[in-house]
């Protein structure tokens, strides 16, 4: 879009400008009325015609709070940001030994690790029940960190192979001519430049996370609830609590809005740091 | 300083010899050029005496210290890479200054090498300026700033001029040869462009598909190039080779004849044979030219180059257009496309190869 920029702004800009408008306004009305649900009084819920003015009630937090929904909360927050930051830890010195050394059957390995994404997850879920009974992790913090971390490394690893293969080897060859380890050349060489992409692909691993419910639903049990486990609860049996459901879809709205919107300049640089090279 | 040696240096990747058997020595303070097509195997041979590539088998030594076991970082070498391989997060104080750093010099004795380097190389005024946004020439400056630093043993250029403009690049050429003679660094550099080789080193070691073909000064190569692959990679234009028999101490070809001189015929076998004759040993005269015109024929594309015109000539064999050749003449001529010449060849100056070892009869191998 190079002309773009020069293009006068006029009728042609002000269509764009609109449809762009309309598209969002679409694209955010379901969340606008989530949001708007979560202080609803339950008569004006489904009331019709719809009633878009009404007293505004803090009872679904109340009730949410009640139930220990927080919990939850925070048992997402720690299991995401912990499997994730072991991702990390482990994933980027895998992705860098993947892109730049010679091994044997590496492209076996790669494929390997690669294949346990591409499975479906119901496949996986019934192996990792059961390795998981026999050794105790059902129901535990740990064992469903560890499975987080095992459907997330895979991903990671492959993604950020392509970012470690963009970094210049001659970088590190310059690097290694000044007497340094490759484990120092890894720290301070390759590390500050791949932050972009490390910071991207982690943040999808914890939006994967965060949003993922069938291995917490089998492997969390009663005792590891994590927030989109949790949602499920409110189908009582008094009916659906709608109010509540929207105040907990929406707290789990928020961490990944916060996370895109803080990081986003990184995100962008990283998602798009292979193309704008060429 | 100290010398390079190679010595049956082999680099075999998988089944591929990528080196063959090199041996090869650059004189301490000395700079040799590696000259070759891509893939020839110069870049591995660069790489293999930083460190960066194992040596299959062989020996490398920096004087008389075998280095081939050795790490990059315990050779002492500094290197100058094709895409500069800057730092990008760093300016360009940072970026020379960081060998030095890595080695724990700071302070007084670090800022005031630097500022040395800097001054030497025209980089002063730049000092604070990330890299990210520099010229190519003043990339490759700093990259150069970079290898000075700490006055290592030995520098290895690979491609250090590639990607830059053709005036930078003319410039950085006498920059590179300047400092290299000022310091008395042993060099190696790298490239596929025999301007560059031919005006930057004391020696230029041809090779081709990973076997060195001929190592020497510039201009031996130009003179006397040991075989059809050097007489046709330096020069420009290239070399005319044509196909031709020689017996007694004539050599005949499609549509031209010489006679050699009795001093050289003795040294010649009689047989197939590729004649060479550089593009300014061929003359151009009138075609009712009275003499000893070598062929006639015709002009069919005429290349002005401002002091030189570089024609192409297509000769009249026995039956129909025989042969072509390249002429080139100062400038400029009245000769146009289509004009009728007679071809005088400078005998004395004509190469004369095997056909079959492809190696020249005369130079000893």
């Amino acid at each position: 879009m190079a002309d773009a920029a020069s293009r006068p702004e006029g009728s042609r800009g002000l269509f764009w400008t609109t449809l762009v408008i309309v598209y969002a306004a679409i694209m955010l009305f379901p969340i606008f009325w989530m949001a708007s649900m979560m202080v609803k009084p339950n008569d004006a819920m489904f009331a019709r015609p719809t009633q878009w003015l009404f007293v505004p009630t803090l009872d679904h937090f109340s009730y949410v709070i009640e139930q220990g929904f927080h919990w939850s909360l925070l048992t997402s927050f720690v299991l995401c940001t912990v499997s994730t930051a072991l991702v990390v830890i482990i994933g980027t010195p895998a992705a860098y030994a993947f892109a730049r050394f010679e091994m044997k059957g590496k492209d076996d390995l790669f494929l390997f690790i690669l294949g346990s994404r591409m499975a479906p997850p119901v496949c996986l879920v019934i192996p990792f029940y059961l390795i998981y009974a026999r050794v105790g992790l059902l129901d535990s913090f740990l064992g469903l960190t560890l499975a987080y971390m095992t459907f997330n490394l895979s991903f990671y690893v492959w993604v950020l192979r392509s970012f470690c293969r963009d970094l210049p080897v001659e970088l590190e060859e310059a690097a290694a001519l000044e007497g340094w380890s490759k484990v120092q050349i890894f720290r301070r060489v390759v590390f500050p430049l791949l932050r972009n992409g490390i910071v991207a692909t982690s943040v999808l691993c914890f939006i994967f996370a965060w949003n993922e419910f069938l291995f917490a639903f089998m492997l969390g049990g009663k005792a590891v609830t994590t927030l989109p486990v949790s949602i499920p609860k409110l189908i009582t049996s008094q009916g659906v609590r709608w109010g509540e459901m929207a105040v907990v879809g929406m707290t789990a709205l928020i961490p990944v809005l916060a996370v895109v919107f803080v990081l986003q300049r990184h995100i962008v640089r990283g998602l798009t740091l292979g193309a704008v090279k060429g | 300083m100290s010398s390079i040696a190679f010595e049956s240096v082999f680099k075999r990747y998988g089944e591929v010899d990528a080196v063959k058997e090199l041996n090869l020595a650059c004189g301490a303070g000395e700079m040799l050029a590696l000259l070759g097509p891509s893939g020839c195997g110069k870049s591995t041979t660069l790489k293999m005496a930083a460190g960066i590539e194992s040596v299959s088998s062989g020996e490398i030594w920096f004087g008389d210290k075998p280095v081939s076991r050795l790490a990059p970082g315990e050779r002492n070498i500094a290197m100058v890479f094709e895409d500069y391989a800057l730092y990008p997060n760093m300016t360009v104080w940072e970026n020379v200054g960081f060998p030095l750093k890595v080695r724990g010099i700071t302070g007084q004795p670090a800022s005031a090498r630097i500022g040395e380097v800097l001054q030497l190389l025209g980089l002063r005024q730049m000092a604070d300026q990330p890299v990210r946004g520099l010229s190519g020439g003043a990339m490759q400056r700093v990259s150069i700033g970079r290898a000075l630093v700490r006055d290592p043993e030995v520098i290895l250029f690979d491609e250090p001029l590639s990607h830059l403009d053709a005036d930078q690049k003319v410039q950085l050429r006498a920059e590179i040869k300047r400092l290299q003679k000022l310091r008395q660094v042993t060099s190696i550099l790298v490239t596929h462009d025999q301007t560059e080789a031919i005006a930057m080193a004391d020696r230029v070691a041809v090779m081709n598909h990973g076997v060195l073909q001929q190592v020497g000064a510039p201009q031996d190569l130009y003179e006397r190039p040991a075989n059809l692959f050097v007489a046709n990679f330096i020069g420009e234009p290239p070399m005319n080779l044509m196909k031709a028999a020689y017996a007694a101490n004539r050599i005949v070809g499609e549509g031209w004849e010489v006679t050699l001189s009795t001093a050289r015929r003795v040294k010649l076998p009689d047989g197939a044979i590729v004649a060479g004759i550089r593009p300014e040993h061929v003359t151009l005269l009138p075609p009712d030219a009275a003499g000893s015109a070598a062929a006639r024929g015709t002009i069919i594309y005429r290349e002005p180059r401002g002091d030189a015109d570089v024609l192409t000539v297509v000769l009249d064999a026995g039956t129909g257009a025989g042969g072509k050749l390249v002429a080139e003449i100062a400038g400029p001529s009245d000769w146009r496309a289509g004009d009728k010449v007679a071809v005088g060849l400078d005998v004395g100056r004509l190469l004369v190869f095997d056909a079959a070892s492809q190696k020249n009869l005369e130079v000893a191998p």
